[in-house]
């Protein structure tokens, strides 16, 4: 063999370990030097992670009933489809499910890079469609039935506007909603649940809990192989409510009631109405309560929804913190406190009634002739003529003043809930902004604001709290829904600690006042009728003027009990609900007779779908809310 | 049936290397392959069934003396045109390539068999003009030699297996004596050609000829595959995540990972380890090859040798090197490793070539 040959062999050995170097090198590159790097990537390519839905906290009243909690959902989803079958099994489900075709088609294809996660198709499925799915599951490969915590009511009805409800995973949440969490350091994805408004919405992140991770491998094609990992979720806190029930219960229905007969009586034609009761003491809410109201259950339900928000009436609008009334008669202790405060006036000196009063040109009447009438008198009988010369003697600026220290022009600073309104206090400054022409005060105006006519713009809310200040003797409560948040492990994470501001006012006058609302809840007062109850009430009514004609002025009434020692101070109006003695004074009454427990109880109706029930089975979805309504 | 002689110069230690390699291959496909099918085994079952058949081949090789091959070269020559030509017209179409002729019990692939008998009929014909290849002339026609074949391999399109050609071909020449400013020549010409030849192929196989220098360009189509298989075998490491744990190769995202890319499969399940003793594997086994050649009784021995070393490194080098994105993506696949009958069985052919040198390399004295 020639030399070159055996030299152009080693030249070919040499070049193939050349070869082996070079692969070796490139191997230990990727491998040794990189190799973490791609052991990540590896992972990234096959792990995904499943969110699992954190049940929510449930809602209770002061008394631990359950308000609002969970209960168990079923949402049919669809995994993988045999493509042989693919056609048949979505025709079958759209029929079963009222879907179309054509939608179920879209959201499968908004998920065709996440094959691993089922798509969710319909949530909160009845039992009957649940039923009929399970019969055909042979029939039916793909269709998965999922398990998810949904909201449950006790009462639909029950204090809708401050329970509130919730975005539902297909409704979906408005992206602002979702930005608006995101930049207080929430993190929500398109289709989760949030609340929509009322406690839902303002307590959102002690209700939410925190979502649970499924941590699945899945191959190439999307499908999922198997799980890694599970993070449970962690429960959301049960809120704890100041609210009573009860009391809230008893009161939307004595509002109903109340409209009723003022309708059937007096063929009044009274629009809305509103109830506060709260704890004057703390500030804490016992009931609060907007009439006309809708339903929380069925608010899911479009049609119904379109109804309730296109309503004249505006069932959705909390009139208790977002209706504005000038509160008439009911703001004359504001005016009696103007004038003992600034001392112009003391409380022995009488005043004429002659049935009018004329000053500066303007002559105002009365509605009697009270003949001589000190500052008890002029609130017992709720003379006008008193408390003209009152406002005139007490100037404009004093008596804006003291509207103030009662909470007036102000939000409460109620904070559970959002809407609330600051409302006006009659002044210069606000008949300035007003869109009247002619926006000089005269004293003409100040005579109106003195009877509480005019600029004035209250809302119940602000009227129960003024009340309550009456009631403690100068300590104005931040108004408050939630007493206290604790965590599923039992952990008290927020307790509702009252918070109050001492007002200007000397407790003389408060004094005064208190016994002169005690008198107008006793024989010869403006609501009499009430010294017939065992319970000692304090109170003053009032007939809001609003200058449409044809119509009733809004009757109103705010309160307290008992009067030595109150448990309650509320507000009570009634739109266009005629005089405060026929209308809102009886409310008022009913209300404190139900918080004292002196009702004659009803006999509970018969729940009529108890006798049919086939009829319960068939309506299943709606069926298990219909019960629990009637109680 | 054979003389004593002849299996005292059986190289025995090749046939070993041989049979390591395809078992670890066998190895590696069962873990490639273990969520194909209801029955796990099926590939092992059939691929131990070609190791059977391939071994079966490389004997019925061994037992003719590899001189008679020479004889024949010209029958080869034409009958293995004919074949190719044949797969043109006759050949099972799949994945827009005609390279299968069925034959009902298995599908034959011309293109694979090309490569032996240009190995043979390139011997004796680099034999026959031995001390003579100096000459442009002889250089040229070799050239042409192969040209033909190779032509109509690349008409099926084939350009994998066509481009095996010109790595046998330069191995032969360089051992068969042409000058070495020639074989540089005319790779620097072949070079300067591919802008032109680049006309010639099909975007998509132009495509996979440039993707590996970035195959993030394209991750979901071209890149692709060289992405997951580069994040396979990185992602094993030193020691690898344990055979049947690769989840890049058992979850789907390797493509073909039981035949062009079991090298990944191997990177991932084995780590760095299991894959350098593959490549120890081919060292030593092109060593032996090159071991029995250079004690070849005559040239054409040694020229069958070189262009059967010639042919597996060049394949090795561009599977491999396609795994780890450092050479295009030709789909060739991987020597004794990948699961395929046609490529396994010529392989094991080839071997037995060599082989058949080695044992007859002393001359025979009457």
């Amino acid at each position: 063999m020639s030399k070159t040959i055996i030299k152009r062999l080693r030249l070919f050995l040499a070049f193939t370990v050349l070869i082996m170097v070079v692969l070796g090198f490139r191997l230990a590159q990727l491998q040794i030097i990189h190799g973490h790097e791609y052991q990540k990537r590896s992972e990234e390519n096959m792990l995904r992670v499943l969110p699992i839905t954190a049940p929510r906290g449930d809602i209770y009243d002061a008394g631990g009933v359950t308000l609002v909690s969970n209960r168990t959902g079923f949402t049919v989803s669809l995994g993988e489809i045999p493509s042989s079958e693919r056609e048949r099994v979505i025709q079958y489900l759209s029929e079963i499910l009222e879907l179309d075709v054509e939608e179920i088609q879209r959201e499968i294809d908004k998920q065709r890079f996440r094959r691993y996660q089922p798509v969710k198709l319909k949530t909160d499925v009845d039992m009957v469609t649940i039923a009929r799915i399970e019969e055909r599951r042979l029939e039916l490969p793909g269709v998965i039935i999922e398990v998810e915590p949904i909201r449950s009511y006790m009462d639909g009805r029950l204090a809708p506007h401050i329970i509130g409800n919730m975005f539902m995973g297909s409704d979906l949440p408005h992206e602002s909603e979702i930005e608006r969490w995101a930049s207080q350091g929430y993190v929500y994805r398109l289709g989760d649940d949030i609340g929509r408004f009322g406690i839902e919405r303002g307590w959102e992140p002690y209700l939410r809990g925190e979502r649970g991770e499924l941590l699945v491998e899945v191959n190439a094609w999307g499908r999922l192989v198997g799980v890694r990992g599970r993070k449970d979720p962690v429960p959301g806190n049960d809120l704890h409510l100041t609210l009573d029930a009860k009391l809230q219960m008893d009161t939307q229905r004595l509002i109903e009631e109340s409209l009723e007969s003022l309708r059937e009586n007096f063929g009044y034609n009274p629009r809305g109405a509103s109830v506060v009761v709260l704890d004057p003491n703390t500030g804490g809410i016992l009931a609060m309560a907007s009439y006309p109201d809708f339903d929380l259950i069925t608010y899911t339900n479009r049609e119904y929804y379109n109804e309730i928000i296109t309503d004249p009436l505006k069932p959705i609008t909390n009139r208790a913190i977002s209706g504005y009334y000038a509160g008439g008669s009911t703001f004359k202790m504001v005016t009696a406190t103007a004038a003992l405060e600034e001392g112009r006036v003391t409380p022995g000196e009488t005043f004429r009634c002659t049935g009018s009063l004329t000053r500066y040109g303007n002559t105002r009447r009365c509605l009697g002739v009270h003949g001589p009438t000190n500052l008890y008198r002029a609130i017992v009988r709720s003379c006008n003529v008193y408390f003209y010369e009152m406002g005139l003697r007490a100037g404009i600026d004093k008596l804006a003043y003291y509207s103030e220290e009662y909470g007036f022009g102000q939000r409460t600073g109620l904070t559970d809930v959002s809407g609330e309104k600051s409302g006006t206090v009659a002044s210069r400054d606000a008949k300035l902004a007003s869109s009247l022409e002619f926006k000089t005060w005269v004293p003409g105006d100040t005579m109106s604001a003195a009877i509480g006519q005019g600029f004035h713009e209250f809302t119940p809310l602000q009227l129960a709290n003024y009340s309550a200040i009456i009631a403690n003797g100068g300590y104005r409560y931040r108004p408050y829904l939630v007493d206290k948040a604790v965590s599923y492990e039992g952990e008290v994470v927020w307790q509702t600690k009252p918070e109050y501001e001492e007002v200007n006012i000397s407790d003389r006058t408060f004094q005064l006042l208190q016994s002169a609302m005690e008198g107008v809840c006793q024989p010869g007062g403006t609501a009499g009728f009430m010294g017939r109850l065992p319970v000692k009430v304090a109170g003053k009514t009032g007939s809001v003027e609003h200058g449409i004609r044809g119509r009733e002025p809004h009757g109103a009434f705010v309160g307290y009990a008992p009067a030595e020692n109150p448990e309650i101070a509320f507000a009570v109006v009634i739109e266009f609900g005629g005089s405060a003695f026929r209308s809102a004074a009886p409310l008022a009454q009913k209300i404190v007779e139900s918080y004292f427990g002196l009702l004659e109880e009803e006999e509970p109706e018969e729940s009529e779908e108890f006798e049919d029930a086939e009829g319960i089975l068939e309506d299943e979805g709606n069926g298990v809310t219909g019960i629990e309504q009637t109680g | 049936m054979f003389d004593e002689k002849l299996w005292r110069n059986f190289d025995y230690w090749l046939l070993f290397i041989v049979l390591a390699i395809s078992i670890y291959g066998l190895v590696i496909l069962s873990s490639a392959t273990s969520n194909f099918s209801a029955d796990p085994w099926y590939y092992v079952q059939k691929q131990a069934i070609w190791i059977a058949a391939g071994l079966t081949g490389l004997f019925l090789v061994i037992s003719i003396d590899y001189s008679n091959f020479s004889r024949l070269s010209g029958y080869i020559y034409i009958g293995n045109l004919a074949l190719l030509t044949l797969v043109l017209f006759i050949g099972r179409e799949t994945a827009g390539a005609q390279r299968w002729i069925d034959l009902r019990f298995f599908d034959l692939q011309p293109s694979e068999f090309a490569k032996l008998a240009i190995i043979i009929t390139l011997a004796v014909f680099l034999e026959k003009r031995e001390g003579d290849m100096d000459s442009v002339k002889n250089f040229a026609l070799a050239f042409i030699h192969v040209a033909l074949p190779m032509f109509l391999i690349f008409r099926q399109p084939d350009l994998g297996t066509s481009l095996v050609f010109v790595a046998i071909l330069y191995g032969m020449l360089f051992l068969g004596g042409a000058k070495l400013k020639h074989l540089f020549l005319s790779m620097a010409a072949g070079a300067a050609a591919v802008p032109l030849l680049w006309r010639f192929l099909k975007p998509y196989q132009q495509m996979r000829l440039v993707i590996f220098m970035n195959p993030e360009q394209d991750p979901l189509e071209y890149g692709y595959q060289l992405i997951q298989s580069v994040i396979a075998i990185g992602s094993g490491g030193i020691w690898g995540s344990g055979l049947y744990e690769g989840t890049q190769n058992i979850y789907d995202f390797l493509p073909a990972q039981h035949t062009d890319f079991i090298f990944s499969v191997l990177g991932e399940e084995l780590g760095f380890v299991g894959a350098v003793v593959l490549l120890v594997l081919y060292l030593l086994l092109i060593y032996r090859i090159l071991k029995v050649s250079s004690m070849a009784k005559d040239t054409f021995g040694l020229l069958i040798c070189i262009g059967v070393a010639s042919m597996l490194v060049f394949q090795v080098l561009v599977n491999i090197g396609m795994t780890i994105s450092i050479m295009p993506v030709t789909g060739l696949p991987l020597p004794f490793m990948s699961y395929g009958g046609s490529s396994f069985l010529v392989n094991m052919l080839s071997i037995g070539l060599v082989l058949n040198v080695g044992m007859r390399r002393d001359k025979i004295m009457f």
